[in-house]
């Protein structure tokens, strides 16, 4: 088939299984990539449905795919994104399933089509040796960055998916992230040991859509301040992150008490079915806002949020821009703003050192495999350090690599501040800072240069309003049998 | 989710009754051992096993803790604690929001996996009855998924949502209409988002942890319900009943018993020890209203220890047989505990 028939077809298989008439920026570089048999390396940035790429894939050639995915809200997400397209060939091995379970899914598991995987399931020998039986068409990696020890989201248990890609054969692979540095994608290509002739897909980080803001506040109070009033201005809906669970509460309650807005809070303290009350309130427009911490439900596909808005400042830009990355996926005007206080420095720096041990913690556990096994079970970087045993790495590595991971942590964290400290258009430290060449012009509606002051009415003044006046959704009704008429269709 | 919250354990405790926190600690998360069980009996709390199976057991102790210092409870020097006035007024707030009818269901079925089970049922079933294949689900349990997948196999969509409808619509008809709506806002369905606890006792300003019970003790009776009356859904039900290890071993051993079975002959049939014989007859003792208490005490015994006994059995130790141990074992003492305590309640 020459060029043109091929993209025809593949344009047609689009718009048959999937609904779409147009690829999203990448998709189909992507799809043609692995079709010619070339594993590919994929940064995409948020919201242009990385997904759809191995979906389309498994779909056109009827072949497994196997999905590596570090989160478990991510992945469950991700199967529900997948059955609600009507793929019921889909399941999810991780910690959540009984053991029985696993054996049943195992025993069975070339009756999938897609099966999601935690990357410390494969180092089950079970998990392995019905993953050998399969004739895997497709393996991908997600959130690819984070097998990188100098990436911000850094997992242990990636680094041993270069081997374990090995031992199930070299199957053609996808690896996908939103954003990597220069030196992460070498550590991806590296550690995840592709062939030299894999395929780069590469696209901006850079959302032209959305306005940057940083404001520095002097206290506490200041800062709750601004948030109401900004809440008062901004067309919605919209997403405030906080780091931590307590003051996304907090806020919560606050925004209830001195605003009309319909919100909640979204962390990862709330049961999966309090998450999924929320999460579906928020699409189907009963909320105008969510509180959320970094835990919140990755692939929530809401196209029309307009603010996202960083109550403390994020730990790093990696961070920063995924999380941006959910609003104005409509391609509308949208706004990101951080409220930077002094002590979101000290805070962010505990967030991140808390969970790394030192030296003279390392020390004491390796001397002492009970006073590991005791801590283990209250403090994050002891548990750190019992999986990193687990995994075969020796005391001395894992002092190199906390070591490793401290500088890198600390240099993303000033890279962060000089960002909310940046004089200048905000849209190009980004670019910098992801090694991408293009510089963009600073124009209206761009960033918001140093502390200029910025005018919300003139950057949404092309947004169409009428979203943000629709009469709030009518509460459901308080009576039983209306709620049981709604459910369920009389024959 | 539902769950059982602390401002609850109030509801245990009495101003008359000195009662120790850990057993209640105990019988709540299911640790069961015979001595939990028979102050679970004395302090009528049977009905209540493995309410909160997951229990963070450090939080209970903390939380006790805390009421203690906040002049609910009162420690007693031996570690059991009483109800303050303060208490016992809290107590009756509580007591007014809303109890659980049949905590009973909690022992034997696992009831936070059906609370799951229900609300997949009714998404499942009313996404069909408006032929809707793409959605959401609702609940990520693969048990669930498994059971119902299996059940629908059988019986089709349709009779399970118009069986779902009858059951829910006979059920709900004779609740309280408010209770009747808590329970329905917990479910997603067709254009229908289900709430939050938090968002329900707003709407109705009351508190959360009275929704909280509110759903529990529905959730728990209506699936009660599907059991007793032999409804063509409860399979699905009955796959998630507990495995009660510990009453049915009970149960052998006296079944043995009654059919004339000696001791050490039971001990030699089962190749277990005597004493874990002796404590599953102590555990059938409590489990069953009519256990020969005549078949290991004889009348003689239980003169004598009425005898030496103090009247409140809550004060008993065995140390209080003293010179008459050799003839009266832990068994028989600890038998006659249950006996007496017995007779007192069917007086
Ligand atoms: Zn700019």
């Amino acid at each position: 088939m020459n060029k043109v028939n091929v993209e025809h077809e593949l344009h047609h298989f689009l718009q048959q299984k999937f609904g779409f008439t147009e690829f999203k920026a990448g998709q189909e570089e992507v799809i043609t990539s692995l079709l010619n048999n070339r594993s590919t390396v994929a940064i995409l940035p948020t919201g242009t449905g990385k997904s759809l790429c191995y979906q389309f894939f498994g779909e056109y050639t009827k072949q497994p795919v196997v999905i590596i995915s570090p989160l478990l809200s991510l992945m469950q997400d991700q199967v529900e994104q997948l059955r609600l397209q009507g793929e019921k060939r889909v399941v999810a091995l991780n910690s959540n399933l009984s053991f029985q379970d696993k054996r049943q899914v195992l025993e069975q598991l070339n009756r999938y089509a897609f099966i999601y995987l935690a990357p410390e399931m494969l180092r089950n020998e079970a998990v392995l040796a019905a993953l050998l039986q399969l004739n895997i068409g497709l393996l991908v990696i997600d959130e690819a960055h984070c097998i990188s020890a100098w990436g911000p989201d850094f997992r242990p248990d990636y680094l041993q998916l270069g081997q374990m890609r090995h031992q199930l054969g070299d199957p053609l692979t996808l690896a996908v992230t939103a954003t990597a540095t220069k030196r992460v994608l070498a550590d991806m290509t590296k550690l995840l040991r592709l062939p030299a002739s894999f395929k780069l897909v590469q696209y901006s980080v850079d959302r032209p859509n959305i306005f940057l803001a940083t404001e520095k506040l002097p206290d506490e109070q200041t800062k709750k301040e601004r948030l109401l009033s900004l809440l008062k201005q901004l067309p919605g809906p919209g997403l405030i992150y906080f780091s931590s669970k307590k003051q996304c509460d907090e806020l919560t309650e606050l925004i209830q008490q001195k605003t009309s807005l319909h919100v909640a809070a979204y962390h990862a303290g709330l049961s999966f079915a309090e998450r999924y009350a929320v999460q579906q309130q928020f699409l189907t427009g009963q909320l105008d806002l969510i509180c959320a911490t970094s835990a919140f439900g990755m692939g929530i596909n809401k196209t029309d949020i307009r603010y996202v808005i960083h109550y403390h400042m994020p730990q790093d830009l990696e961070n920063y821009v995924q999380e941006i990355g959910r609003a104005g996926r409509d391609g509308q005007q949208s706004i990101a703003i951080i409220l930077f206080n002094e002590n979101d420095r000290f805070l962010q720096k505990r967030l991140a050192f808390n969970s790394l041990p030192n030296s003279d913690e390392l020390e004491l556990y390796q001397q002492s495999p009970a006073a590991l096994k005791s801590a283990s079970l209250e403090s994050e970087s002891a548990y750190l350090v019992t999986r990193y045993q687990q995994m075969g790495i020796s005391f001395a590595d894992m002092e190199q690599i906390f070591t490793q991971r401290r500088t890198e942590k600390l240099r993303a964290l000033q890279q962060m501040l000089a960002y909310v400290n940046y004089p200048d258009c905000k849209r190009n430290f980004i670019l910098r800072y992801f090694d991408e060449e293009r510089v963009v012009k600073h124009q209206q509606n761009c960033c918001q240069l140093g502390e200029e002051s910025y005018d919300l009415q003139q950057i949404f003044a092309n947004v169409d309003q009428v979203t943000n006046n629709l009469p709030k959704n009518t509460p459901p009704s308080r009576d039983y049998r209306q709620v049981l008429q709604k459910l369920f269709r009389d024959d | 989710m539902s769950k059982v919250s602390e401002d609850n354990w109030l509801l245990f405790f009495s101003t008359q009754q000195a009662r120790r926190p850990a057993v209640l600690r105990q019988l709540l998360s299911k640790r069961l051992s015979n001595s939990t069980l028979f102050w679970g009996m004395r302090y009528q709390w049977l009905a209540y096993i493995n309410l909160c199976p997951s229990m963070d057991t450090q939080a209970f102790d903390q939380q006790i803790k805390l009421l203690c210092q906040q002049k609910m409870l009162l420690k007693q020097d031996d570690g059991t604690v009483l109800l303050t006035a303060d208490g016992q007024a809290c107590q009756a707030q509580l007591q007014a929001e809303h109890s659980l009818a049949a905590p009973q269901v909690f022992a034997n079925y696992r009831v936070y996996d059906l609370v799951k089970l229900l609300r997949l049922l009714v998404q499942v079933a009313s996404e069909a009855s408006w032929k809707n294949a793409r959605y959401y689900v609702a609940v990520d349990d693969f048990e669930c998924q498994a059971v119902l997948k299996n059940w629908v196999r059988a019986h089709g969509l349709r009779a399970l949502k118009e069986q779902l409808v009858t059951e829910l619509k006979k059920f709900l008809a004779l609740e309280d209409p408010q209770d009747a709506w808590i329970f329905c806002s917990q479910f997603a369905g067709h254009e229908t988002v289900p709430a939050t606890t938090k968002q329900v006792a707003q709407a109705l300003n009351i508190s959360q942890r009275a929704v909280e019970l509110t759903l529990l003790d529905l959730n728990s009776r209506f699936v009660l319900e599907l059991i007793q009356t032999n409804s063509p859904l409860a399979p699905m039900i009955t796959h998630f009943q507990s495995k009660n290890a510990l009453y049915q071993k009970s149960q052998k051993t006296l079944t043995l018993i009654t059919r004339g079975f000696s001791i050490p002959q039971i001990v030699q049939r089962s190749q277990l020890k005597e004493s874990t014989i002796l404590e599953h007859l102590l555990n059938a003792a409590i489990f069953n209203a009519d256990f020969p208490f005549e078949l290991f005490l004889s009348n003689t015994e239980r003169q004598l220890l009425g005898k030496i006994l103090p009247a409140d059995i809550d004060q008993w130790q065995y140390s209080m047989v003293g010179e008459y141990q050799a003839k009266i074992s832990f068994f028989k003492y600890r038998l006659y505990a249950i006996w007496r305590t017995r007779e007192q309640s069917e007086r």
